[in-house]
């Protein structure tokens, strides 16, 4: 269950990191894991069918710089279109996590 | 299992992509783990410990190649292959004949004859008149301007030379014909019906260079007779009930 | 940090590559007059040649048995031509070609105009030039509104078969044809073939209006006549006495 949650909302975490600044992929993982505490802790293979099919569909584009590392990688930029899905992707986890948390919380309360 | 071994397995599953673009996820790939590499070596890892830990972090190779491979559709490819193939087809049409490779200096011609227009010598080599070279008149000349739309086509009268040609006082203006559109036809029906005429109404013949060697400009040298005291030459011609009438006045030092 | 340049991706590429193929298209339609995609581009670009401005077409007509099986005749018309021109595939071209015209001009004040296109079909080089028919095209514009059909009085050997026959070295064929409205203006075309054993030299065809009750309005000789051939041999079909 918890791998299904990973990789379908995958692509909305991905958006919304890139929403603050361009990164490159293993930039994302490191990112990733520590805003969520480690909670998300994908393998980071995974990482880049996402963001390859992301940029097919136009969310993100890429560009190739050098990174802090001195090294040139592959950056990621949130694109017009990517910024209106996550916004509404965002939108659409907000109702659904908040219908779950009713619900458990009215399983709580009639288990208590 | 080594980073390149890791990057072989995931291509392998990657049989829509170009060589292009697998070399490019393979480079993606090959420098994410030399990052995680590197991470590890800075906390003090061995560089064989190092890539075990990063291999065992990438996951497993077959499914990131599945996974890619579904990331890219074959539609685009499809269209840019079409793309392709259309404009292969355009080029060899373009080339397919001797015409049609003519046609390009044609088009270029047609193009450059409305800011730069041949002189009369250049119009007259290789013509012919009654199975004799072209001659063009010698004499007088001046540059005149006068243009007629006719239908989709400019008539455009930039020469006059007026002189002795074989003993007769004859005035010979240069002219061109093309398409208002650069790249259009010449309508060559209407400028069959051209004619020549001198004031007193004597007609001469219309020669026309290399007849219809290119289908986008036309060069006329209209020729008529004069007379000392001549101020003119006149083209006529009629053509689907429209009569156009032109009046080429001669050099202003008139006929000797 | 500097954004550098962003990096293609399938759609991308495919974009740039259509642009490209379009502009292609575009340069080589305008300039070289090939690669022609559609037959109605033909079309224009022979009422370009022919100085028609303005024309739309009146009818179309697929006429697989000429030419080759795409061949399409167009009529097009304004308000001083009509224009009879064909457009078919051809492996010289790359794309649509064809343009074997006729051009009538309707500004002299008359009941009806008329014009004639005759395409032989003779055998290809290596054999003898044999011709097999005539392929007659008759269209034209019928301006008298007194004229409700129009007939075509085609001159054929006696003894042909259905001929009328009016001497011993001449007979005729009476060929009804349908007058159709476009644009306010009333149009006819007519095809019809006739066999080698048909053909007069010298036939002079004629079309006739009628009004509604049958009588004759006008009998006018086709004057404006164009040649074509399918093949390689061109002009007017040989008499017996020149094949030979």
């Amino acid at each position: 269950m918890r791998k299904k949650q990973q990789i379908e909302h995958t692509p909305l975490l991905v958006l919304s990191l890139l929403a603050v600044e361009d990164m490159y992929g293993y930039q994302m993982i490191l990112e990733l894991a520590r805003r969520s505490n480690r909670t998300f802790d994908m393998k980071e293979g995974t990482l880049y069918p996402v963001l390859h099919g992301l940029e097919q569909q136009g969310y993100v584009e890429a560009y190739r710089q050098e990174a802090p590392t001195g090294r040139v990688r592959k950056y990621y930029h949130l694109t017009k279109k990517g910024g209106e899905a996550l916004r509404t992707e965002s939108e659409s986890w907000r109702r659904y996590s908040g219908a779950v948390d009713a619900v458990l919380r009215s399983s709580a309360l009639g288990l208590a | 299992m080594d980073r390149s071994e890791y990057c072989a397995q995931v291509l392998s599953h990657l049989r829509r992509l170009s060589r292009r673009e697998r070399e490019a996820v393979r480079a993606e790939l090959e420098e994410h783990m030399e990052d995680h590499i590197c991470a590890l070596l800075d906390l003090g890892y061995d560089a064989q410990l190092a890539e075990e830990r990063t291999m065992a972090a990438m996951g497993d190779p077959a499914e990131v190649g599945r996974e890619m491979e579904k990331q890219y559709p074959r539609g685009w490819n499809v269209a840019a292959g079409a793309a392709l193939i259309l404009s292969i087809f355009v080029i060899f049409s373009a080339l397919s004949s001797s015409y049609n490779r003519r046609m390009i200096g044609y088009a270029w011609e047609s193009v450059v004859c409305r800011v730069s227009p041949p002189e009369p010598e250049e119009i007259a080599a290789g013509m012919f008149y009654r199975q004799e070279p072209y001659i063009p008149v010698s004499g007088v000349r001046e540059k005149v301007d006068i243009q007629r739309n006719i239908g989709n086509d400019v008539l455009w009268i930039y020469r006059i030379t007026v002189g002795d040609q074989d003993g007769v006082q004859t005035a010979e203006a240069a002219a061109c014909i093309y398409d208002k559109i650069p790249g259009g036809l010449v309508s060559f029906p209407a400028f069959n019906e051209l004619l020549v005429e001198s004031q007193r109404g004597e007609q001469q013949v219309l020669c026309r260079q290399g007849a219809l060697a290119n289908p986008m400009m036309w060069n006329l040298l209209l020729r008529a007779p004069v007379r000392p005291g001549d101020d003119h030459i006149t083209l006529r011609y009629d053509w689907l009930g429209e009569t156009v009438t032109v009046d080429i006045p001669l050099p202003k030092e008139g006929v000797p | 940090m500097r954004r550098k340049k962003r990096l293609l991706t399938r759609r991308r590429r495919a974009l740039r590559c259509a642009a490209a193929a379009l502009v292609l298209l575009i340069l080589a339609q305008t300039f070289l007059h090939t690669a022609l995609l559609l037959p109605i581009q033909v079309i224009r670009r022979v009422e370009d040649q022919q100085g028609v401005q303005g024309a739309r077409v009146v009818r179309r007509q697929w006429e697989p048995k000429v030419y080759n099986w795409t061949n399409l005749f167009y009529l097009t018309a304004n308000d001083e031509t009509v224009l009879f021109t064909n457009a078919y595939i051809t492996a010289r071209t790359w794309g649509w070609g064809g343009g074997h015209t006729v051009l009538l001009d309707c500004t002299a004040e008359k009941p009806i105009h008329a014009a004639q296109k005759l395409i032989s079909e003779d055998t290809g080089p290596g054999k003898d030039y044999h011709c097999y028919g005539i392929h007659y095209f008759f269209f034209g514009r019928v301006d008298d509104p007194s004229i409700e059909t129009a007939e075509i009085r085609l001159q054929v050997n006696p003894g042909y078969e259905g001929a009328a026959v009016e001497n011993v070295s001449l007979g005729y064929l009476q060929l009804t044809v349908p007058i159709f409205q476009r644009n306010g203006c009333r149009y006819f075309l007519a095809h019809h073939y006739v066999a080698e054993v048909g053909l007069l030299r010298d036939g002079g065809n004629h079309v006739i209006g009628k009004d509604r009750e049958g009588n004759t309005v006008t009998t006018l000789q086709i004057e404006e006549t164009s040649y074509a051939s399918t093949s390689v041999v061109k002009g007017p079909p040989k008499t017996a006495e020149e094949r030979t």
